[in-house]
């Protein structure tokens, strides 16, 4: 029953500390989910982000080429003066950032050579281009007779600028078709017909992501490849070299930019600085506050359901201390010390109370004095604490040789009064005297040494020797000294 | 006498019907009517790059004539630019664009733009044959599989939920255009895209036929339409546009030129709903 109190008081408390750990398990993963849906935002946004800047970037390069386009459709005669005047004009917004070089190449008829005319700006490191075939050039020419035929813009897969090193850093070239401001165009015949050169541009990859990004965006990683499916041969841009060697991403992702007939790949991930962008202290804090409030609340809990029955218990437990203090006061007070048997005021309590019942009954009852024999002598030559123990010694047998109805107590040093409150004659008093007796006279071996002892026994009966108990002890008390007087070890009944 | 009276106080009357009825067919002299457009100013409507609707290698497809209909028939100067989709729906949201075509609307769509519905459509999930899909739900349990879509393009519900629950769990590839997305499916790197009638004919070449196969989804058609800006272009605007629209599917002028691009079955089907 006890245990299944206990049960009950605990229930409550580990329900409520569950109850509140479910709470902040919620709360902790709402607050992961809210930090994991904020980095996944996050870099859906550097994804959106990176296609839309390159995209948009590729686009303003192409309306300048389409501006050109439109200055040499204004113009049957555009000198190379008015083009680097042009070229000037346009390239002061920070959008045109990274191009390296801005040409105006003429188409000389089929068979022919197509040199750069005109190179702006005309630097000493463009000059050297002048003249240069690119018709020569497969890639640049696929380009250029695309854009020729298609009207639109036509982009080279990975190249090399043309006042680069052959080892030099991936390059792009962007074709716009100039075609004869008079002559129709809505054709790829026409267009061949009508086509009087190229505008055009060429711009390093690296220096275009520079433009855009500077150092590069905090966490992310980024390759471009040329084409459409990822290949190492057609890298064109790695912004953390070595990428690859790093824990897996947390987030990656593919993403594809359309040119026409030309597509680039943006392989996007992030790197172990992405997270640290985003700091989980929050989620931490929810974890630990909400586990040791759990606790807390839970013992607290338990402390209220069980209050009540702790202070019961205790309250149960000072008043058996109390009880048992009182006891052992009460037994203290009744008691010798040293045999623990009665002392003279309960002794004389039980022999008022014997009387009592034996006047009342009209029966009687027997008082024994037993003084030990020549116990100052055991004393004297053995030391207070063998005769103490030979006190005790002595006490227990007279103890055995009583009933439980009987009392046997000491009333001095070597004194002892046994009542005997059931008995019908004197005759029954004789008996446990000489059991007595018997008793003491066997030898104690107490401490390593025999010790032989004997008793002097003065016997008073109720009524015959004293009505009440002040006589009756009296008549008793002269018996024994009597015994004493006639030699000790001696029974003398009162009278 | 009285005659000549007549025709002296009517003859002006008579000359402003006679030049109203005559001016009918010429969209410029009814600049002020409520019901046509308000041309006061130069518009710009954007065309994508998507299958049939439209091709900047071609310079043709079903958006370009659409766009020809509208400027011829409003009089109004419209600026055609090819601009990518989500580029598009920026510019449209932020008033920037006025005007685009065969677009679809949701609820985020609709507090930004109006639309005025010309056709419907249905979509259909394009899946590699070696997936093992056999139906759409299929796709989304195989965690190995790869979806390609064109960024900021929504479908039909069936494909909106496929799409968003794979870009939940980073399994789209996104692109601005078709055609990285066919390559890559042929290289197996995405393993499936949705795709529309306009494009079939891409989907029919030899090599996607081969090794791919197309599963439908259960929805409905849905409607595309002109999409106008309601930064851009007032409410009694779209009102007009849209009734310009309305007068094109109602005369046949829609479908004749959906006609040109699919059979007339599929024509019909698409411009009737």
């Amino acid at each position: 029953m006890k245990t299944l109190g206990q049960l009950r008081d605990l229930l409550l408390p580990i329900a409520v500390g569950l109850f509140t750990l479910t709470v902040v398990g919620w709360l902790w993963w709402h607050e992961r989910q809210s930090l994991d849906a904020n980095l996944r935002a996050d870099f859906d946004f550097s994804v959106r982000l990176a296609s839309t800047r390159i995209e948009q970037r590729v686009a303003n390069y192409e309306q300048m080429l389409r501006a050109a386009r439109g200055l040499f459709d204004a113009s049957d005669h555009v000198s190379r003066d008015n083009f680097s005047a042009f070229v000037d004009a346009l390239t002061q917004g920070a959008e045109f950032a990274g191009l390296q070089a801005f040409m105006f190449t003429r188409w000389q008829g089929e068979g022919k050579a197509a040199p750069i005319l005109y190179v702006s700006p005309d630097s000493a490191d463009n000059r050297p281009i002048l003249g240069y075939n690119l018709l020569d050039n497969p890639p640049r020419r696929a380009a250029m007779l695309q854009a020729r035929d298609s009207g639109e813009i036509a982009i080279t897969p990975r190249v090399k600028l043309l006042t680069d090193q052959p080892d030099g850093p991936a390059a792009v070239a962007i074709y716009l078709a100039v075609y004869d401001r008079n002559l129709p165009v809505d054709g790829p015949a026409a267009r061949q017909a009508a086509l009087r050169g190229w505008v055009h541009t060429a711009f390093r990859i690296r220096d275009l992501m520079a433009s855009l990004y500077g150092e590069g965006i905090p966490g992310v990683a980024i390759r471009i490849h040329d084409g459409a499916v990822a290949t190492p041969d057609n890298l064109l841009f790695e912004s953390h070299p070595g990428a690859d060697q790093l824990p897996p991403p947390r987030f990656s992702t593919t993403e594809y930019i359309s040119f026409p007939q030309h597509s680039w790949t943006l392989q996007i991930r992030t790197t172990p600085t992405f997270e640290e962008r985003h700091s989980r202290r929050s989620e931490h804090i929810i974890a630990v506050a909400g586990v040791c409030g759990s606790v807390l609340l839970g013992l607290f809990t338990w402390l209220l359901v069980t209050g009540r029955a702790r202070a019961h218990a205790r309250a149960q437990a000072m008043t058996r201390e109390l009880r048992e203090s009182e006891d052992r006061m009460r037994h203290m007070a009744q008691h010798d010390p040293l045999t623990q048997l009665p002392n003279r005021a309960l002794f004389s309590d039980r022999l008022r109370a014997a009387l009592a019942r034996a006047r009342r009954d009209r029966g009687s009852a027997g008082l024994m004095f037993v003084d030990l024999d020549h116990f100052k002598d055991v004393n004297d030559a053995c030391g207070h604490a063998v005769g103490d123990q030979l006190l005790v010694a002595a006490s227990a047998r007279m103890r055995d040789c009583l009933r439980e109805s009987d009392t046997l107590a000491r009333i001095g040093g070597d004194e002892f009064v046994v009542l005997l409150p059931h008995i019908d004659d004197r005759t029954d008093a004789e008996l446990v005297a000489g059991r007595i007796r018997a008793a003491l006279a066997q030898p104690f071996a107490i401490d390593g040494r025999e010790l032989s002892i004997s008793a002097s026994i003065g016997i008073g009966i109720f009524p015959e020797h004293g009505a009440d108990d002040v006589s009756l002890m009296k008549s008793a008390d002269d018996a024994m000294y009597r015994a004493k007087d006639i030699g000790r070890d001696q029974l003398v009944f009162a009278g | 006498m009285r005659i000549e009276s007549l025709l002296r106080h009517f003859a002006p009357l008579a000359m402003m019907a006679l030049l109203a009825v005559a001016g009918a067919s010429s969209p410029h002299a009814f600049a002020g009517d409520p019901t046509r457009p308000d041309c006061s100013r130069a518009y710009t409507l954007a065309l994508h790059e998507h299958g049939l609707l439209y091709s900047r290698q071609t310079g043709k497809g079903i958006d370009k004539d659409i766009a020809d209909e509208l400027i011829r028939r409003s009089g109004c100067r419209i600026n055609v630019v090819v601009l990518p989709r989500a580029r598009i729906w920026q510019l449209i949201e932020s008033g920037g664009l006025d005007f685009s075509l065969s677009g679809i609307s949701n609820p985020t769509r609709d507090s930004f733009a109006g639309f005025a519905w010309y056709f419907s459509n249905k979509y259909y999930l394009l899946v590699r044959r070696d997936s093992g899909i056999q139906r759409v739900t299929d796709f989304p349990r195989n965690p190995q599989l790869r979806l390609g879509a064109i960024r900021s393009f929504r479908y039909n519900p069936g494909a909106n939920r496929l799409v968003d629950a794979l870009d939940a769990s980073l399994r789209v590839s996104y692109a601005t255009g078709l055609a990285p997305l066919y390559e890559n499916l042929l290289a197996g790197q995405i393993h499936g895209m949705i795709i529309e009638p306009f494009d079939y004919p891409a989907v029919e070449s030899a090599s996607l036929r081969e090794q791919t196969t197309i599963l439908e989804f259960d929805d409905p058609p849905v409607p595309h339409g002109l999409i106008m800006s309601r930064q851009a272009v007032p409410a009694a605007d779209q009102a007009r546009w849209r009734a310009l629209i309305d007068q094109m599917r109602e005369d046949g002028t829609v479908e004749r030129i959906f006609a040109q691009y699919f059979k007339p079955e599929l024509a019909r089907e698409m411009t009737r709903f």
